[in-house]
């Protein structure tokens, strides 16, 4: 088969089509940063950001391991915190990734000061600003036949992650689902903002949007009233904006007979054109009742801290036995089963996608 | 479980209730409630168990006040009130009709009761359940799950010493050595973060009191396998397995 280019081979993937070969999204964040040799107060701070540092992440690990998705810029998840009042943790070691010490929502009677610095211009905040120029150097350098996603989490992530933390905003769901509901609505409008801006600086494909809350957390009748119609907000913006389709990675036991109908909801009223499960969902599985049943391109993961702990010849022994009982006729991407860890060791990496690339060359050996 | 064990036993208590949506919670109805003689107390150890279910924390701590008003004994109130309706609510999370939510606000009702009874069970002389240490290690702040497990065990009628996130090995090992405690919980959710675990556990060794505890760990990128490798006692995959395990352990220890 000709050799496509990496932009055709995603294509391919999201399109239903068979490519070439299997492409690899490592979902690299912040393990780009200590790649560079960085860490991460050498990138951030809490209101500002280095842009050339946060592109050189990229293409740093882009040529290192020549992997097919990219990401326009590294990017932690926590944008917004520091202008609404909140604070950031930035730690010093090798290996842990920016978190938030302090959220702006801490009590219900912050909302409405907090409500009125909203909305957050994504190009007017300084570290958001940092992220979408970097997008912009990494297009320039590798965006003609490099595909590079949009990236950021829907309503109710977006919400923990920007304004009210995790137990706070569960907790809300249950006891005060409207001012969980403004919350969520505030996160969703960041992220379609945010996405926007990412594709006005030069993100070229796919918008992936990445959910904490899914069916990990919360109930499947909950994740339909306040994850779906979210994810078909933007999946919908995006794709009338940019032209662009969604590949929703979402967290929780699809398996289990509640949440399953869930992911064909996702699909026919979400309008998601990808599924990126976690790895509680094995490879067979994915390929029965994903990729067959539904229809739908699906990513293979490979559990993180297996990556980080398992021998060479596991990594190579799961990756090809993956590929071989998913991959045969299309529709997949290789993928770790969230953010690659941000420590895990440079041979396990390599080995990862070698095995991508050796196993995933079509056509796919039985 | 104290002498109200057979009004309020684990397990002995369906309580029919609808999957949880957004909103209130309803209000469980236990089975066994016509089949109990009615006695001084009794209505008040139904709400408090009512409310608990409910995650109201303040009709809890009300319903609590009037137990304790009535006569009832603080032990009676935390076996037959609190400890039963978080047996009932661990249950319904293992069962998939309670999700992290629901458990939150329950759990967070139960601690508001439990304030209240502390002193009086201080008073009784009430033993607990047993005594554990918790916290997440070192580097990492999620403390989501370790806060479900911390309001699981006080629900279980555990003594629970919070050393909170970001703990590292060596104030575990101080905690072990002040608090003595049966069981040492650590808790990571990055996995880089979980060598951490490795290291508490090696510098328990050190300070001479790793067979005086038992170590349980947990966290989303944990395994049952890492938990052997690293030579803990036990591994949980959520918080309401983590009550049994502790329980298992503490009987061990």
């Amino acid at each position: 088969m000709t050799q496509l280019t990496k932009k055709e081979r995603v294509n391919a993937f999201i399109g239903g089509r068979q490519p070439d070969r299997v492409p690899v999204f490592p979902f690299i964040l912040t393990q780009g940063v200590y790649e560079c040799g960085w860490r991460l107060p050498d990138i951030t701070t809490q209101v500002s950001s280095d842009a050339d540092k946060c592109a050189e992440t990229v293409l740093k690990t882009l040529e290192a391991y020549d992997y097919d998705l990219a990401l326009g810029s590294y990017m932690d998840c926590f944008y917004g915190v520091v202008p609404l009042g909140g604070q950031l943790n930035i730690p010093e070691d090798v290996g842990e990734t920016v978190s938030a010490a302090r959220f702006p929502v801490r009590t219900k009677a912050d909302w409405t000061e907090v409500k009125s610095m909203l909305p957050i211009d994504p190009w007017k905040e300084p570290r958001v600003a940092a992220v979408l120029k970097a997008t912009k150097t990494v297009s320039a350098q590798i965006g003609h036949d490099t595909p590079i996603a949009a990236l950021w989490w829907p309503g109710p992530t977006a919400a923990l992650l920007m304004l009210r933390g995790p137990e706070a905003l569960a907790m809300d769901m249950v006891q005060d689902p409207d001012f969980a509901t403004e919350l969520i609505e505030a996160g969703n409008q960041f992220a379609i903002d945010f996405l926007r801006a990412q594709y006005e600086a030069g993100a070229n494909s796919i918008c992936i949007l990445g959910e904490v809350f899914g069916v990990e957390m919360i109930s499947p009748a909950m994740c339909e009233r306040f994850v779906l119609p979210y994810v078909a907000e933007i999946a919908d913006t995006i794709m009338k904006e940019f032209g662009q389709k969604t590949l929703l990675h979402i967290h929780g036991d699809f398996k289990k007979p509640r949440a399953y109908p869930l992911l064909d909801k996702f699909i026919t009223q979400a309008h998601v054109s990808g599924l990126f499960l976690d790895e509680k969902h094995s490879p067979e599985w994915i390929k029965t009742n994903v990729i067959d049943a539904l229809g739908t391109p699906a990513c293979v993961p490979i559990h993180g801290p297996n990556l980080v702990d398992w021998s060479l010849p596991e990594i190579e022994a799961f990756t090809r036995d993956a590929i071989r009982s998913t991959a045969g006729e299309g529709r997949v991407m290789m993928t770790p089963s969230c953010e690659i860890p941000a420590g895990v060791p440079h041979d396990n990496f390599k080995t990862w996608i070698e095995s991508c690339h050796k196993y995933g060359t079509y056509p796919i050996s039985a | 479980m104290g002498r109200w064990a057979g009004l309020f036993r684990p397990g002995h208590c369906k309580a029919r209730v609808a999957p949880s949506s957004a909103g209130k919670l309803l209000i469980p109805q236990p089975n066994r409630l016509n089949q109990v003689r009615k006695g001084p107390g009794m209505n008040e150890l139904e709400g408090i168990y009512s409310a608990v279910m409910d995650g109201d924390a303040g009709k809890v701590q009300s319903t609590v006040g009037q137990a304790l008003n009535v006569g009832l004994s603080a032990e009676a109130i935390l076996d037959g009130g609190l400890i039963a309706a978080m047996t009932e609510v661990g249950r319904l999370f293992e069962e998939g009709e309670f999700f992290v939510p629901e458990m939150l606000v329950s759990a967070r009702a139960m601690q508001a009761g439990l304030a209240l009874l502390k002193p009086h069970l201080t008073a009784e002389g009430i033993p607990s359940a047993g005594k554990a240490v918790l916290g997440t290690v070192k580097g990492d702040l999620h403390d989501i799950g370790k806060n479900l497990v911390v309001m699981m065990l006080e629900g279980a009628g555990f003594e629970v010493v919070d050393l909170g996130t970001d703990v590292t090995p060596d104030r575990f090992v101080q905690a072990v050595r002040d608090h003595q405690p049966h069981v040492l919980g650590m808790s990571a959710l990055l996995t880089t973060t979980m060598p951490s675990m490795a290291s508490t556990i090696s510098a328990l060794k050190e300070a001479g009191l790793r067979d005086r505890v038992k170590v349980m760990v947990g966290g989303a990128p944990v395994t049952d396998a890492f938990a052997t490798r690293i030579g803990a006692d036990g591994y949980s995959p959520d918080a309401s397995s983590a009550v049994r395990l502790a329980k298992s352990l503490t009987s061990m220890a």
